[in-house]
This record gives C-alpha cells, sequence and structure tokens, in this order.
C-alpha cells in the first residue's frame, strides 16, 4: 500500500487536510461558548486528532525518504559496477520517478552493454585483419629479403648523408667484410679503409667524396683492388626521392667487375678464335677463287667469270659480316682505335661515293652530291667517317627504286657539320625507326625480311659516329624515303688535313686545266670533283675518241687516263697523245684495274694508279705532274 | 728495293699453295715455305729473305713470339716482317707492329694484289728508314 503512489499521496493530502480542519476547529473553539469541560474535552480530542494527523504526515515523509535514498544507492552502486565494466540490471520498485529513473539507468545499461559487444565484435575484426595484414608483410618483408639476398650485385641503401642504413650479403661478400661493420658505417670511410687495396686511393676516395656531396645525382664510381685478384668494384647510385621529390637517400648497387671482366674476356677469345677459324678457309676460298678469276689458270669463259663473281662476291659479305661483328664488339669495348685528325668531309664523301658507284650503277641510282661552297674540316678519324658513309650510301641505294636519285647534302651548323644521306625508297615505319641502331636489326623478322646482311652495320655507325661525339638519326616516311643524319664536331682550331707525306701542299699549284678520262662516268666525276676542290679546272671525256679530241683542242696541264675502255683501247690512246705534237709533252697519269704499271710506263705514261684509287695518292701525284710541268 | 726471295711461315698448306701461286704470278719463284716460328728461327740466316711473310697462330712457336725473337737477334734484326694472319682485330694488328713488324696483312687476303700490297709496305719501310 505504501509503495503506491496514489496511496502515499492520498494518506499526505488527508493528514493535511486534517490538520487544517483540527486548526480551523481550534480557532471555531474559542469564538464558541460551550462549557469548560465540554470545550476541554473537544479541544483535546481535536487537538490528539491534529498530532495524529502531524504525525501520520512525518511517517509519510520519513518512508518516502527512506524510499529515495535506497533507489540512490541502488544507482550509485549500479554506476561503480558500470565503471568496473559490468552491466548491472537494477530493481525496479513502484512507479514514481524514482522507478522511471531506474528504468532509464538499466536501459542505459543495455544499450552500453550492445554498443560494447559490437565494438568487441568490431575490435575483434579489425584484430584479426591486423594479424592477417601483419603475416602478409611479414611475408612481403621475408620475400624481399630472400630477393635481396639473392641478388647477385651487391645492394647498399644510404641515407642521404651517405651513412648505410642496409646491405645485402653480395655487398658482404664483394666489400670483403663483416655485414655488420658495414652497416650503419658511412660509404665514404668504408672506402677510406680500403685504401691500401685501391689502385688509385686518391682520386678514388675523392670520386666516392663528391658523390656523397650529390645525392640527387646518378653517378657511379669503379674501384679497381690490385691485389690480390686484380678485382674492381663498380658502384652505381641512385637517389632515392619521397613523393615531394625531395631526396631521401641513395640505392647503390656494387658489380664486381671481375666475372664481368671475364665473361668479356670470354667473349672476346670466343670471337677472336671463330673469326680465325672462319678466316683461314675464307683464305683459302678466296684465294682459290681469285686466282682462278684472275687467269692465274689460263683464259676462263664468260659463264665461268660469272659463277667465279659470284661465288667471291658472297665470300665477300660472309668476310664483311665477320669484320661487322668484330667491329661492333670493339665499338661497344671501346677498343676501336679512333684516331680524330682535321679532315676533310669533302674528300671523304668523294671516297665514300666512289666506292659505292658500281653498285649504285647496277641499280640505276644516281648519287647527287650537294656541298656548301666553304667547308670547315671536322674532326674525325677518315677511316671511320667514310665507313659510316660509305654504310649510309649502300643502304640508300639498296633500299632505293631504280632510276631514282640518292642526296647526300652536307650543312655547316654551329659547332658541328650535318651530313645527310637521302633516299626516296620505300621509307620504314615508325617502329623500326626507333630500333634501326640497335645490332641485329631488320625493319622484317628473320624469316620474313627482304634484306640481307647481319643487321649490324647501323650500329656500328652509331657507335662511331659517337665515339667521335656526334649524332646519328634517321627522318623517314613509309613509301616517300628515308634520310639519315649525322654530325661531325668541327675541328677547334680548324686545321687542315693532317698530310700524310712530306710532299708540296697541292693548294699552291695555280688553277690550271685537267682532262679526266674515264669510261665509268662516276669515276670520272670523283676523280674530276677531287681536282675541281683543288681550284682546277676539268674537262671530261668518256671514250679514247673523245680523249684525243679534246687533248688536241684544249692542250690540257695534265690527262688522267683510264687504260681499260670499251672502244678505243687505253694504251692505244696512250701511244696516239704521245706521237702527237701537241700532246706528246703533256704529263699523263694512268690510272687503271690491272695492274699494268710496266706497261704504261713503258708507253709513255708519267705516272701510274691502280683502282680504286686512293685519293691521297691521286692527289700527290697530280701535284708532282703538274709542278714538273710539261716535259722537257 | 728488291723482292724477289721470300720466306713464308705459314701452317695451312692450302693458304700455303694460294700465297705461292699469287707470288709466281707475279714472277717471284723463290719461295721457302715452312710451317712455324721454330722453322722460321732454324732457316731465316740461311734463306736471307727479302721479307718474311709470318702467320699469327702456328704450332710450336706463334707469330708473335718468332716475330720478338727475330727482331731480338742482331743477326735476324733487319729481316722485314709481314704478318699474314687472320688475327684481325685492331688490338692483335696493334700487337703485331708493337711487335716489330713493318705491315700487317689479314686474311682473307686478296691473291691478285698480295705482291702490291707486300711492295708498298716495304716501299714504305725502305721511305721510312734516314
Amino acid at each position: 500500500m505504501l509503495r503506491s503512489r496514489l496511496l502515499w499521496q492520498f494518506v499526505f493530502v488527508s493528514a493535511l487536510v486534517a490538520v487544517v480542519i483540527v486548526v480551523k476547529n481550534l480557532a471555531l473553539l474559542y469564538q464558541l461558548s460551550l462549557p469548560e469541560p465540554d470545550l476541554n474535552e473537544i479541544r483535546l480530542q481535536t487537538i490528539i486528532l491534529g498530532v495524529l494527523a502531524v504525525l501520520a504526515i512525518l511517517l509519510v515523509a520519513v518512508v518516502h525518504i527512506r524510499f529515495v535514498r535506497r533507489n540512490i544507492r541502488r544507482l550509485v552502486n549500479g554506476l561503480e559496477r558500470v565503471r568496473k565494466g559490468e552491466y548491472p540490471k537494477l530493481l525496479v520498485e513502484g512507479a514514481d520517478e524514482m522507478a522511471e529513473v531506474i528504468r532509464g539507468f538499466n536501459q542505459m545499461v543495455e544499450e552500453l552493454r550492445t554498443r560494447d559487444d559490437k565494438l568487441k565484435n568490431w575490435a575483434g575484426e579489425r584484430e584479426q585483419e591486423l594479424v592477417k595484414l601483419s603475416r602478409s608483410l611479414e611475408e612481403e618483408r621475408e620475400r624481399l629479403v630472400t630477393v635481396l639476398e639473392s641478388i647477385a650485385d651487391g645492394l647498399i641503401v644510404l641515407d642521404s648523408e651517405g651513412q648505410v642504413l642496409m646491405v645485402n650479403k653480395r655487398v658482404s661478400e664483394i666489400f670483403g667484410a663483416p655485414r655488420e661493420a658495414l652497416a650503419g658505417a658511412n660509404l665514404s670511410k668504408l672506402i677510406d679503409q680500403m685504401h691500401h687495396r685501391l689502385v688509385n686511393p686518391e682520386s678514388t676516395e675523392e670520386k666516392v667524396r663528391e658523390l656523397l656531396r650529390h645525392p640527387e645525382r646518378m653517378d657511379e664510381v669503379t674501384l679497381e683492388l690490385d691485389q690480390p685478384s686484380g678485382q674492381a668494384i663498380r658502384l652505381y647510385c641512385m637517389p632515392v626521392r619521397g613523393a615531394d621529390g625531395k631526396v631521401l637517400g641513395r640505392i647503390a648497387t656494387a658489380l664486381d667487375l671481375g666475372r664481368e671482366r671475364e665473361l668479356e674476356r670470354m667473349k672476346a677469345e670466343f670471337l677472336s678464335t671463330i673469326s680465325h677459324e672462319l678466316r683461314t678457309p675464307l683464305t683459302s676460298i678466296k684465294g682459290a677463287i681469285g686466282l682462278i678469276r684472275g687467269g692465274a689458270t689460263g683464259a676462263l669463259s664468260v659463264d665461268a667469270r660469272e659463277l667465279l663473281d659470284i661465288a667471291l662476291n658472297n665470300t665477300e659479305r660472309l668476310i664483311q659480316v665477320i669484320n661487322d661483328i668484330l667491329d661492333i664488339f670493339q665499338l661497344e669495348r671501346g677498343q676501336a682505335l679512333i684516331s680524330p685528325v682535321a679532315m676533310s668531309l669533302t674528300q671523304s664523301i668523294a671516297l665514300a661515293t666512289q666506292q659505292v658507284a658500281q653498285q649504285a650503277e647496277a641499280r640505276q641510282i644516281e648519287i647527287e652530291t650537294r656541298l656548301p661552297e666553304t667547308l670547315p674540316t671536322v674532326k674525325g678519324d677518315p677511316r671511320r667517317v667514310e665507313q659510316v658513309l660509305i654504310n649510309l650510301l649502300t643502304n640508300a641505294i639498296k633500299f632505293s627504286s631504280p632510276n631514282h636519285k640518292v642526296i647526300v647534302t652536307v650543312e655547316k651548323q654551329d659547332e658541328s657539320v650535318a651530313v645527310s644521306v637521302q633516299d626516296f625508297g620505300r621509307g620504314m615505319t615508325r617502329d623500326f625507326q626507333e630500333r634501326l641502331f640497335r645490332k641485329f636489326e631488320h625493319e622484317r623478322d628473320s624469316l620474313t625480311r627482304e634484306s640481307q646482311g647481319a643487321g649490324l652495320g647501323l650500329a656500328i655507325c652509331r657507335h662511331i659516329v659517337e665515339a667521335h661525339g656526334g649524332r646519328i638519326w634517321v627522318e623517314s616516311e613509309e613509301g616517300r624515303g628515308s634520310t639519315f643524319h649525322f654530325t661531325l664536331p668541327v675541328d677547334g682550331q680548324g686545321l687542315p688535313p693532317k698530310p700524310t707525306r712530306e710532299e708540296p701542299r697541292p693548294v699552291a699549284l695555280p688553277r690550271q686545266l685537267i682532262l679526266v678520262v674515264d669510261d665509268d662516268e662516276d669515276v670520272a666525276r670523283v676523280i674530276a670533283f677531287v681536282f675541281e676542290s683543288l681550284g682546277h679546272r676539268v674537262l671530261r671525256a668518256h671514250n679514247g675518241k673523245e680523249a684525243i679530241e679534246l687533248a688536241r683542242r684544249h692542250k690540257p696541264d695534265m690527262i688522267t687516263l683510264d687504260l681499260v675502255m670499251p672502244d678505243v683501247d687505253g694504251f692505244s690512246v696512250l701511244r696516239q697523245l704521245r706521237t702527237g705534237p701537241e700532246t706528246s709533252k703533256i704529263p699523263i697519269i694512268c690510272i687503271s684495274i690491272r695492274p699494268d704499271a710496266t706497261s704504261a710506263i713503258a708507253s709513255g705514261a708519267d705516272f701510274y694508279l691502280e683502282k680504286p684509287v686512293d685519293i691521297e695518292k691521286l692527289r700527290e701525284v697530280a701535284t708532282q705532274a703538274l709542278a714538273a710541268g710539261h716535259r722537257g | 728495293m728488291n723482292l724477289s726471295k721470300i720466306l713464308l711461315v705459314e701452317d695451312d698448306p692450302d693458304i700455303q699453295k694460294v700465297v705461292r701461286m699469287s707470288l709466281k704470278l707475279r714472277g717471284i719463284k723463290d719461295i721457302t715455305v715452312v710451317e712455324n716460328g721454330e722453322e722460321c728461327l732454324a732457316v731465316v740466316g740461311q734463306v736471307q729473305p727479302d721479307v718474311i711473310l709470318l702467320d699469327v697462330m702456328m704450332p710450336k712457336m706463334d707469330g708473335y713470339e718468332t716475330c720478338r725473337r727475330l727482331k731480338a737477334n742482331p743477326d735476324t734484326r733487319g729481316y722485314p716482317i709481314i704478318f699474314l694472319t687472320a688475327k684481325a682485330q685492331q688490338f692483335e694488328i696493334k700487337r703485331g707492329i708493337q711487335e716489330g713488324a713493318i705491315g700487317y696483312l689479314t686474311k682473307p687476303f686478296d691473291p691478285m694484289t698480295l705482291h702490291e700490297q707486300i711492295v708498298a709496305m716495304l716501299k714504305q719501310n725502305a721511305e721510312k728508314k734516314p
């Protein structure tokens, strides 16, 4: 009953009403004129009633306060248990506000439990994920370590100050020091410790210091060790940058050059042996065929000559492949001897053009040369520059359609001279343009390709040009042709080409008239070109009859005479010139594909040169002939 | 400059024949052929050649060693030596010249111009001498 809120309220209000009535009745009693005994009795009864009502009120108050206190204590205990991580459910008494509070508390605790459970589940899941991730990271790390440890080269991770953060096993082997001694050390100090083993300690240490001063650079240094094995270590350093581009440190790979050098040595030995073993039988083949073709065993039929020419040409092709393989190998190793001198490109172009004249003629290709009026000397190895030109011209001829031109253009640029060889052939794909300067590259695959050769020519050209400090590139359009360009540096001091012999310089001679007699238009052009470049005037004759006519009419200061011509034999022309009064004293240089020197001199020639003509030799001989003047 | 007597040091019989025929075509008939360096050293004083054509790869004694020994001996130092070899790499050529040869011809050579090439080298060598 007492626990009922309404009952308590009813008792409290009744007691209160009773007290009011008692007070009011007492007041009325004083106003009423009742006999004293009655009045006293009524007064006593009213007071008793009033006291009882007050006691009832006090009782209600005490009971209520105790009830509230008990509930508050319960709540405090509940909170304490919650603090300890429990989820208590408190007893709900009655239906008053206190009961509401406790119910609310219980509800809150329940929600807390639910939330905690969820949180625990989530945390459990995250923990599992974390364990999984950590395991996978560990596996990844182990894999990485295995890879790093299995790398044949040494790997050093450095901070931006050059302090070693990590090394793999190979580094320890290469440096011959335990890993613990390497990690944490400074690279510079490590190299200093190797001082006594280095071939050039000062320069090597300086190079390492320089390398450490610039962590942002990609750089390399070779540590040549003299004892005991002549070992060498090459360090390649690469900067490691953060997302913001800032250098965090660097990674250095340490390469034991010992193995590399051993492989190179084996490769060189293999090439040398294979080259020797191929050349030896080829010597016999070429020698035997050459002797028969040259008439050593008697006269040959036309068919036999043609077949022997085929055999000889193919022997030459084979020799060229062997030469190219050796050449590219030496160029790649930087072993090819390139001796740059101040040289004339004009002369090299003339020589190269002469070399490919026969091929051009066979394919009915005209080679046009476009030279500026003045051209400085370039710094180059004449033999190598000529090799590049011959290679580019041969390709241009090979890939040109018949009856087209190949144009050689030379232009002076700032500090270099650019040469371009243009053909109007089928051109090439962009893909091939990107790889054609690499070794063994052909436009089609090896089974379907149309061109012959090992695919080394352009790779050799690139190496040669780059070894001269020049650049080589191609511009090409499919169906329209290709233009190969290369540059050579202008000779710094503008020196003229080094004279090879102590002869008088031909340029010192005054301008004179020279008659060039050759049935081969290209050869005649090259010879004329040589004289014109010296400032002389040139007349050209392409057969014996024309030669005699021009010689009689113009009385040239000198004649170059091809001895093998289709109509009138060169010897006959020579005799006629020597017997004619106008021409008998003109200096004559005989040029022949046959070794006819003795007969030529006996027939009246002043000088004799064999084809293919050595341009330098031709200039020397011409200088002597012109300086000597007409026969006395 | 006289070229009539040649000492060919070559172990390959086919190449011996080619060289012989090639030089005979140019009128040189006095060609002594030996097969290795040792034989060369043994006969050179007797043959007194105008030029020695020397292969490099040979049994018993190679061409470089033969050249070195010929040049080290005052009696044989004066014989001009031309290497005629399949060792055609530049460092090999350089080595041959450093050993004291006046010229270096690489195989395969052109049999029709072999004589001219030898003559040119001998002539160039003669011009160099004071």
